[in-house]
């Protein structure tokens, strides 16, 4: 029979077992580095109302997201395609009373009908947290430092966390007075670094001569601290001064840290200019031309839940760092059954109390139910990923005897089964312990 | 893992002044007649790759060049996600709407509804058409735009020219312009970041370049 190839809709993928391995290896070393700073992890509906998703998300997003029609009431269902917005409705009414700072993490799909490119699939996996109720640059700082541990948790080297302030450059608008459609212009041009067209724009605009020059130097305003200092030249209103003097402040103890070397300003960089109110930062590796995490402070969020109360948070794309993983050629280990047990008796009875015995101690064990010869069986195994094969019936072993292969480290001995009964850690290193054998 | 920098360039109109910039900085080692695609410069530290111009895009957006040199008509019928920080000025064209003569004479675009259109920038098209609420069907070409009207393949075209003398050779007539183009230096926007230092500069030397050649 011909397999039947099902069409996937588009940006829908399917992670095959050595992918879902890697991608639960990432997220699980991350889980891990939030766990270690003391988040808690927080899981929310996949599918809600549109219109409450919609109270929480960007235009943009919104207009991204997948709906269907709720069969009980008749209302619009959206995918979620954002999970701040949902935790911070949770935490606006659910968790209000809580203590704060409240610390959150997840690990989570989102949906959004977007072209799919640089790992983006239209579901794709974010890991992230959430911290709530910290107004002080502090709560920056944490999630920086957690997202630079993130990033050398998966293994990464070559990155660099892109930090910015949009007060820097809202206060300039200001004093510009640029209506919406010139600051859409000049957002566009900045996103872009395109100093040609900001320059065509400044001169239409034709602002103040001091914020003129600032806004055509921010496309330059960008790299080591040495930006703050030219940067406060072009700040003479009280929202960009006040941008730049939290920007200091959060490089200031960054470096207490030891971590100023791994963060370039960058006061042009405007692409979270609608969903952060504060400093927000994007983390980049090399050779990989889109940020596989990001983050910031979106104080305005909660209030739009009916609780003011200041956040920072950040998220990995989770495809994107297994694909610059790859790119970088990072070792990830491939779990395998730590046991194979092939049984060439009628009874198999040792097959049975070996597998029970292994299994109780916490290791993984397959047994082999397919009648075939030993040749073969070790080949399934191997490429399993088995570590060890237990034999039992084999024409070379007495009976009551197994012949057991160690597929990792090569060698084979010949061990009693009722040996391997009475202690199994003793005859495989491992078993009974944490972790793999 | 590499070191140093790769620079992807045009093959076509922009190669040789983007060749003579280069030449003034000093690098060297590139043979543009050769049928080698990727050549080195030990002494910069750079490589450089000889692309079709519309597939330059693609590359310093995927991280397979820190760098390029491509038409702003490419960028804004693309609009790939990179940093576009210098405008090279050279390589000046527009990208105009042409009809023949024939129906110029007789034409009114004010009441223009519904136009078949050939062309090889069907979004930047698609996009100048709906903004002034007409419906456009789009004939999607590779080259010689100018041959569809005189086969009735389409009425119109949508293409760049220089001096028009190409518009004029095929009895085609100028009817709008829609934007112009020069050539950009756009750059990775992961390479922006981690290779910051050397992106800087190179970008700081053409601009010091460009400067003093005007």
């Amino acid at each position: 029979m011909k397999p039947v190839h099902s069409q996937l809709p588009k940006g829908a993928r399917i992670y095959l077992p050595d992918e879902a391995a890697r991608k639960r290896y990432v997220e699980g070393r991350l889980l891990d580095v939030f766990a270690r700073w003391g988040y808690r992890e927080i899981v929310t509906p996949t599918f809600e109302f549109a219109d409450v998703l919609a109270m929480g998300t960007d235009l943009g997003v919104q207009e991204s997201m997948f709906k269907f029609v709720d069969r009980e009431t008749g209302r619009m269902l959206a995918l979620r395609a954002d999970i701040t917005p949902q935790i911070a409705r949770v935490v606006a009414t659910r968790l209000r009373d809580e203590p704060k700072p409240v610390r959150l993490a997840y690990v989570t799909n989102v949906f959004r009908h977007d072209e799919p490119q640089m790992s983006h699939y239209r579901e794709f996996y974010q890991a992230g947290v959430e911290l709530i109720g910290l107004e002080k640059p502090e709560a920056e700082v944490e999630v920086i430092a957690m997202t630079i541990e993130g990033l050398r948790a998966l293994g990464l080297d070559r990155f660099q966390i892109d930090l910015g302030h949009p007060d820097f450059f809202r206060g300039l608008l200001e004093e510009a007075s640029a209506d919406t459609a010139r600051h859409r212009a000049l957002r566009d041009a900045l996103a872009r670094k395109d100093a040609s067209t900001l320059e065509r724009l400044v001169r239409e605009l034709s602002p103040p001569p001091h914020v003129a020059e600032a806004l055509l130097a921010l496309p330059t305003l960008f790299g080591r601290e040495i930006v703050l200092e030219r940067a406060g030249r072009y700040a003479q209103n009280p929202r960009s001064t006040r941008a730049l003097a939290n920007l200091a402040e959060v490089y200031r103890l960054l470096r207490i840290y030891g971590l100023a070397d791994s963060v370039l300003l960058d006061l042009g960089e405007v692409r979270g200019f609608d969903y952060y109110s504060g400093l927000y930062f994007e983390a980049y590796v090399s050779g990989f031309g889109a940020a596989l995490a990001g983050g910031g402070r979106y104080d305005d969020m909660l209030g739009r839940f009916g609780y003011d109360c200041p956040a920072v948070g950040f998220a990995f794309d989770i495809a994107r760092a297994l694909a610059i993983m790859e790119h970088q050629q990072v070792p990830v280990e491939l779990p395998g059954p730590d046991f194979f047990i092939i049984d060439f008796t009628a009874e198999k009875t040792a097959a049975l109390s070996l597998a029970r015995r292994l299994r109780d101690l916490g290791a993984s064990v397959a047994r082999d139910i397919i009648s075939r010869g030993l040749e073969e069986s070790v080949e399934y195994a191997r490429a399993q990923r088995v570590h060890h094969v237990l034999v039992a019936g084999s024409p070379r072993t007495a009976a009551g005897e197994l012949l057991t292969l160690d597929l990792r480290r090569g060698g084979e001995r010949t061990l009693t089964v009722a040996e391997v009964l009475a202690d199994p850690a003793k005859c495989f290193e491992g078993v009974g312990g944490a972790g793999h054998v | 893992m590499k070191n140093g920098l790769t620079l992807a360039l045009p093959k076509g109109r922009l190669l040789d002044p983007a060749l003579d910039l280069l030449r003034e900085l000093g690098v060297s080692g590139i043979d543009p007649d050769s049928r080698k695609l990727i050549f080195r410069d030990a002494g910069h530290d750079l490589e450089i790759l000889l692309l079709k111009p519309a597939d330059v895009p693609a590359y310093v957006t995927y991280g397979a060049a820190d760098l390029g040199v491509v038409g702003k008509d490419i960028l804004l019928e693309q609009e790939p996600d990179v940093y576009e920080p210098l405008d090279l000025g050279f390589g000046f064209c527009r990208l105009v709407v042409a009809e023949p003569r024939a129906l110029w004479e007789r034409d009114d675009p004010a009441k223009w509804s519904w136009v078949r259109v050939a062309t090889k920038y069907p979004r930047l098209t698609e996009a100048y058409f709906s903004a002034r609420g007409i419906q456009v069907e789009i004939v999607r070409l590779d080259g010689s735009i100018e041959l569809a009207p005189l086969v009735g393949l389409a009425d119109r075209i949508v293409d760049l020219v220089q001096s028009g003398e190409t518009l004029r050779a095929n009895g085609l007539v100028e009817v709008a312009e829609i934007t112009r183009s020069t050539a950009r230096v756009i750059v990775n926007r992961a390479s922006m970041k981690t290779e910051h230092g050397a992106v800087t500069q190179l970008i700081d030397d053409m601009r010091a370049r460009l400067g003093a050649s005007r």
